[in-house]
């Protein structure tokens, strides 16, 4: 399906609107790791970012560059409309699963 | 030269590999001289060293790009005297596309600064290798992938025309 997530998009786009408007690369990484305990590379959140970017789920723009970030400027993420709608039917799948009751055991009963 | 150097690395890199490839490509189907391959290696020398030359510019530009006022103004935290090592950051700017890259190496440098405070300019330079590779690792690991299916044709090709 065009619009499934894998579980670490579906958490960076949380964390995108958990953020918004400041929701760049550091901020998105602390986040995660600060909410989940899992931390990682700021090479896997770009390359998550970039597909997401790429597939109209988010958008960026240019922000203030920084002394700490040696005068490079940060790149902001914001969520598009279908990429709130993408987060929320994924997660709504999510649900879905887990309230279903499991038949399986009737089944093979 | 100026147009040369305006050139994005990644575009340097690519362009330059295809180029030495094909080349490469071409003295081992023709089965050149040893002069030849004497002249291939010479061309081939000149372009890495444009290549690590043009990089390396890059690297200082992105770098004074901007404001550089030692006050943090979004997190107030003066910014440490100290400079990530210089090699890593060539890694990222070579490996990593344009666009993602600038955005990469200002994180890489403002979570750099934050160890430097915390842990001290030593293991702060070890948690940025660390970071760095493990960054470029999966897309390195992509772009083999992807060559070794090139070669994988090239060999198919090269069988079933010999």
């Amino acid at each position: 399906m065009a619009n499934d997530l894998n579980s670490l998009e579906q958490q960076m786009m949380i964390a995108i609107t958990k953020l918004m408007p400041n929701a760049y690369g550091v901020a998105i990484s602390d986040h995660i790791e600060r909410v989940t305990g899992r931390s990682y590379s700021i090479g896997a959140i770009y390359s998550a970012l970039d597909r997401l970017e790429g597939r109209g789920f988010l958008e960026s723009r240019q922000g203030e560059a920084t002394a700490t970030r040696g005068g490079r400027r940060k790149l902001y993420f914001d969520l598009t409309a279908t990429g709130q709608l993408a987060l929320k039917q994924s997660l709504a799948m999510i649900d879905k699963l887990r309230k279903t009751p499991a038949r399986a055991r009737e089944a093979f009963a | 030269m100026k147009a040369l150097k305006a050139l994005r690395p990644s575009e340097w890199l690519k362009w330059s590999l295809i180029l030495s490839g094909a080349i490469c490509g071409f003295a081992w189907f023709a089965n050149a001289p040893w002069l030849m391959k004497l002249i291939l290696s010479g061309v081939l020398g000149v372009y890495f060293a444009l290549i690590a030359l043009i990089v390396l510019n890059h690297t200082r530009r992105t770098r004074s790009d901007g404001d550089t006022v030692g006050l943090d103004t979004q997190s107030g935290t003066q910014r440490s005297s100290f400079n990530p090592p210089g090699v890593a950051e060539w890694l990222v700017v070579l490996i990593v596309s344009k666009r993602s890259s600038d955005g990469m190496l200002g994180d890489l440098e403002e979570r750099f600064h934050r160890h430097v405070e915390t842990h001290g300019l030593r293991r702060a330079r070890w948690l940025y290798w660390a970071e760095v590779l493990r960054s470029i690792a999966p897309i390195l690991w992509a772009k083999t992938k992807r060559l070794g299916m090139i070669a994988a044709i090239a060999e198919i090709w090269r069988r079933t025309h010999s």
